[in-house]
């Protein structure tokens, strides 16, 4: 049971080989730019390291948000037609929950949306939402967080939030979802958790 | 030889399209899914909606594509895509989508410049005849090509500021006239007349354009007529402004037919769905003997099956590209 893991939600492409819930190999570094010109000749890469052609792959693992709007549809797009093409099994995945992996115990993912806004989440130890994922401000999340004893994990920098940079568990990810049903290519669409500016404001306008 | 099979993708602005064409010239199927409803919500293309967009509605584009053309992907020779110039958000989707095929398939895939397809169309309703002279007019566009062979393209004039169909849309919006002020434009000309002063928009002797002139000058005029209270005629603009735009487009383009000494021009890209245009080159071909192919109207607007067509000569010519292809969204047509 051979499956392929694939997160281009934020500056760090992670792509990972797994065998029956095992990582055979990994790819997780920060991308100095073009998330588009890498994604797919390392997928290509590591696939040839373990002799695998794409059809050999029985489960793909695909980070759908929130985060990079541009990078999460590279991740989608070659998620989605990867799957449609070759007839397996499609499993979203949330990158606060990819973030959350990296600790034990309560955590609290969190990733900067720009504006003093964050992508965020609450997490148990098993991976378990405690907290629902919300765009919002830094300081309401503050808020909603104090009555957990949590560790912060992001791969961005704040001036308020004292965080851990991730070490993502891919292992425990994919085991954890290693019953999920999956997902129809074509109904699968990123989970931005944001509106676009353009939809904002001619919302506002309606109400 | 045998036949040669390319399922191309176009996802540059607010399509998403799926194509096969067999040999460069013969259509099997196509899928064009438009956003232009969304889009008119707020008078103009926004990027990111038509990204979101695009993934939504890439696999299922294709899949109709493999139902509708009754293939599968073992008859497909290689694949297609449109790399640049457009929305980086949304070349990017259709680049991804064709690199992954081009991968799982393990076969060829094609890097199109978004020009050479919008030329190419022409290929779909007659074999294109060199040397000769692209007039493509759209949206983003406004460019005289010479070209002596396939694939061989020589740009000898663009436009120095606003494309042509750029300058119909906003001309369009300061008259009122709904998104995609174009068309709109085109119909209501016909019901005014020439009453208007407006200049010739860059008369001279290159072979470039400017639109930014007599954009501005119309939406001057609209702004001084409204604090004098006076009545705009707004069909006498509209065809004021488009005698202007047409008269130098057909001005120039035969200056190039001339220079180049060409007997064959061919019209590209959504504007040369515009009625003025195509009979104004029509009687200019006429008169000087000229041999002019404008492609059907569904070929016009921007869809795969001109990005397959073209890319059938690019793949004759070995022209390739790795799963490093990435977006442009700016590039000169080579």
């Amino acid at each position: 049971m051979k499956s392929l893991f694939i997160d281009t939600s934020s500056k760090n492409l992670i792509i990972a080989v797994l065998d029956n819930g095992h990582l055979l190999s990994i790819f997780n570094e920060t991308l100095a730019s073009d998330m588009s010109s890498k994604a797919l000749p390392i997928i290509q890469q590591l696939l040839d390291q373990n002799a695998l052609v794409p059809n050999d792959i029985d489960v793909i693992y695909v980070v759908n948000g929130p985060g990079s709007f541009t990078g999460i549809r590279v991740g989608l797009a070659i998620a989605k037609v990867y799957a449609f093409a070759v007839k397996k099994k499609l499993v979203p995945i949330s990158s606060l929950e990819v973030l959350a992996s990296s600790v034990e115990g309560l955590t609290a993912p969190i990733i900067d949306a720009r504006h003093e806004c964050i992508y965020g989440a609450v997490y148990d130890e098993d991976l378990n939402l405690v907290e629902e994922e919300k765009y919002m401000n830094q300081k309401t999340f503050l808020d909603i967080c104090q009555k957990y004893d949590v560790t912060f994990v992001s791969n961005d920098n704040f001036d308020s939030i004292k965080t851990v940079y991730p070490q993502v568990n891919i292992e425990k990810i994919v085991k954890k979802h290693q019953f999920d049903s999956g997902i129809n290519p074509h109904s699968l669409v990123p989970n931005y958790l944001k509106l676009t500016e353009a939809e904002e404001k001619l919302r506002s306008k309606h109400d | 030889m045998k036949d040669v099979y390319i399922l191309a993708i176009e996802s540059s602005c607010d399509e998403t399209s799926a194509s096969i064409v067999k040999n460069g010239c013969e259509e099997i199927g196509t899928v064009v899914l438009s956003q232009m409803d969304t889009h008119a919500n707020y008078g103009g293309v926004v990027p990111e909606i038509a990204s979101r967009m695009h993934i939504e509605n890439i696999t299922l584009v294709l899949d109709e594509l493999l139902i509708k053309s009754k293939l599968t992907m073992d008859d497909i020779t290689a694949f297609a895509v449109t790399y640049g110039p457009g929305l980086i958000g949304s070349l990017l989707v259709g680049l991804e989508a064709a690199k992954t095929l081009s991968y799982v398939y393990n076969k060829p895939l094609i890097p199109v410049h978004h020009i050479a397809g919008h030329i190419y169309a022409n290929n779909l309703v007659k074999k294109m005849q060199f040397p000769l002279i692209a007039l493509v007019v759209s949206g983003g566009h406004t460019e005289l090509v010479y070209m002596k062979e396939d694939y061989s393209f020589e740009k000898i004039g663009g436009t120095l500021d606003d494309a042509v169909g750029e300058a119909y849309d906003k001309v369009a919006r300061v008259l009122g006239l709904p998104y995609p002020g174009g068309p709109e434009i085109d119909k209501i000309a016909g019901l005014g007349n020439d009453s208007y002063q407006l200049p010739l928009p860059l008369n001279d002797d290159t072979y470039n354009f400017s639109f930014s002139g007599i954009k501005s000058a119309v939406i001057n005029l609209v702004h001084n007529e409204k604090q004098r209270g006076n009545e705009i005629r707004v069909n006498d603009l509209a065809l004021s402004f488009q005698n202007r735009v047409v008269s130098i487009l057909t001005k120039k383009t035969l200056k190039a037919l001339r220079q180049y000494n060409v007997n064959n021009l061919i019209v590209a890209g959504g504007v040369a769905a515009n009625k003025y245009l195509r009979s104004s080159l029509e009687k200019m071909c006429q008169e000087n003997n000229i041999n002019l192919v404008i492609p059907d109207l569904k070929y016009c607007t921007d869809n795969a099956t001109m990005i397959a067509a073209s890319a059938y000569y690019a793949y004759k010519l070995g022209r390739r590209a790795d799963l490093t292809l990435n977006a442009k969204a700016v590039d000169e047509l080579k």
